[in-house]
């Protein structure tokens, strides 16, 4: 029997014990929901209240009363005058979340995590990335991505191709950065204050 | 499977030959003066012998039925698909094969095709008639009236489709790029232009802006291409003006048919093939 992913909602194979999409593992039948330990929000719930962050920015994300806030990262509230970088999805193995657009707040710390596993303030659902594939940090008045020894890289768009990265380097809006082998962002917007 | 059928190599090579010289004089672009009718478009069928006899039998009375590319390779019939798609087009007469990715050298081996032929014990003297098949099917179909279908999408260089008459055939691969990337592009709404796939090497995406400045040299009011599994069996790009299309099953996922109306490109429907009843492995006819 096929089972479904709880943190992507990939359908996978009986076999497969952990999610082809994301990686994430399989939660058995026997596991009572209370013996799971969810370390942060589910992430469709994290992903919705993403796409309402920069869909509806008026609208603040219901507080969610049971779980810490772990996305630091991901602005709730765009009233707030704060430093930022706005990325969207350009390609996925995930068919959803393409032309998804994420501000991430560097106001409060300098520092944001990327990567497959859902401790990252920014998950991307895609087996080819590195469960802690890279960081986007902000230093001065410019923004860069650092790969933190990724598996299958980091790559940045020169308008010809992709350059595997190999140090820290800048990004500005328009910057194309594919991650592993499945994952293309386009950084939409900055705003450093 | 094997066990089931008597495989004759010379029969099968029949089928192909007949074809290949039905075709004609085997044409980069296969250029169709049809001024009004409907025409059916039928996505990557990957051994879906089934979906591939439901569609002749639900677009029986198009005027034009195209099958955009990847007959073989991944699913469960891909010989029989093939050879039926082939029959029926000699039958029919209005029956169009578009090469897909997979009418290659390059995907034969790794996703199924060659083991298929191996397990029938016939590859020596099936394959290389097979692989004439490949070189001299077309890499897209230009209507006149303003439709154009290829498997994958459109090339970064060679914008006007005139000049993709040039593309050279019997190129199995192809090694070719601009034939490469018509057979491996895809669509993608929030790129610039092109940028390159992930894929592999060749591969790109294209953006609206370049389908665009492509429609406006070439006229082209409606682009159909396959190439990518569709959880719905289709899905649109650019305000609709370009449709993928996905008619397998090996994914799991649905089979689509797009049916358009010639001189109204815009009004098109798109049928979804039903799901095998509980417990048995083929779609099922319509009821009388």
């Amino acid at each position: 029997m096929a089972w479904f992913c709880t943190k992507c909602g990939s359908e996978n194979d009986d076999g497969e014990t952990t999610c082809v999409v994301c990686g994430s593992g399989k939660v058995g039948l026997i596991e009572t929901p209370e013996n799971v330990v969810v370390n942060d929000q589910p992430p469709k719930a994290q992903e919705e209240a993403k796409a309402e962050s920069i869909a509806q920015p008026a609208q603040k994300a219901p507080p969610q009363v049971s779980s810490p806030p772990q996305s630091h990262g991901v602005m709730e509230d765009s009233h707030e005058e704060s430093s930022f970088v706005e990325i969207q999805f350009v390609q996925s193995p995930l068919d959803d979340i393409i032309g998804k657009k994420v501000k991430l707040n560097l106001s409060i710390f300098p520092s944001v995590s990327v990567g497959r596993s859902p401790e990252n303030v920014l998950q991307i659902p895609d087996p080819s990335v590195s469960r802690m594939h890279g960081k986007i940090t902000h230093e001065g008045k410019e923004f860069f991505f650092e790969d933190s020894g990724s598996a299958n890289g980091t790559y940045i768009f020169d308008g010809g191709k992709f350059n595997e990265i190999k140090e820290k380097t800048k990004i500005e809006e328009k910057t194309l950065i594919k991650l592993g082998e499945g994952t293309i962002v386009k950084v939409t917007a900055v705003k450093s204050l | 499977m094997q066990d089931l059928y008597l495989v004759l190599p010379d029969y099968i090579n029949d089928t192909i030959d007949r074809y290949i010289s039905s075709m004609g004089a085997p044409v980069p672009v296969k250029r169709v003066s049809m001024q009004k009718g409907i025409v059916s478009f039928i996505g990557d069928t990957h051994g879906a012998l089934d979906v591939t006899a439901f569609a002749m039998l639900t677009e029986a009375n198009s005027d034009l039925i195209c099958f955009v590319g990847d007959l073989v390779d991944r699913g469960k019939h891909q010989l029989f698909n093939l050879l039926y798609i082939l029959e029926m087009a000699m039958i029919s007469h209005k029956v169009i094969v578009v090469r897909g990715n997979h009418e290659s050298t390059l995907t034969n081996e790794v996703y199924g095709f060659i083991e298929e032929l191996r397990g029938f014990d016939i590859i020596e003297e099936v394959y290389p008639h097979i692989l004439r098949l490949y070189g001299k099917l077309p890499y897209a179909l230009y209507m006149d009236s303003g439709i154009v279908a290829v498997h994958g999408g459109i090339p970064q260089y060679g914008i006007e489709i005139e000049s993709w008459n040039n593309l050279p055939m019997d190129d199995l691969e192809p090694i070719n790029t601009t034939a490469f990337e018509i057979m491996w592009n895809d669509p993608r709404e929030f790129v610039d232009g092109f940028i390159p796939g992930t894929r592999g090497e060749g591969t790109f995406f294209f953006g609206p802006d370049a389908y665009y400045k492509f429609a406006e040299r070439n006229k082209v009011k409606l682009f159909v291409r396959a190439h990518e599994v569709k959880k719905q069996g289709f899905e649109y790009y650019f305000n609709r003006k370009l449709i993928s299309i996905f008619s397998s099953r090996y994914h799991k996922g649905k089979a689509a048919i797009l049916r358009v109306n010639v001189e109204f490109p815009d009004k098109h429907e798109i049928e979804i093939v039903p799901e095998p009843p509980p417990g048995e492995e083929w779609v099922q006819w319509p009821g009388p």
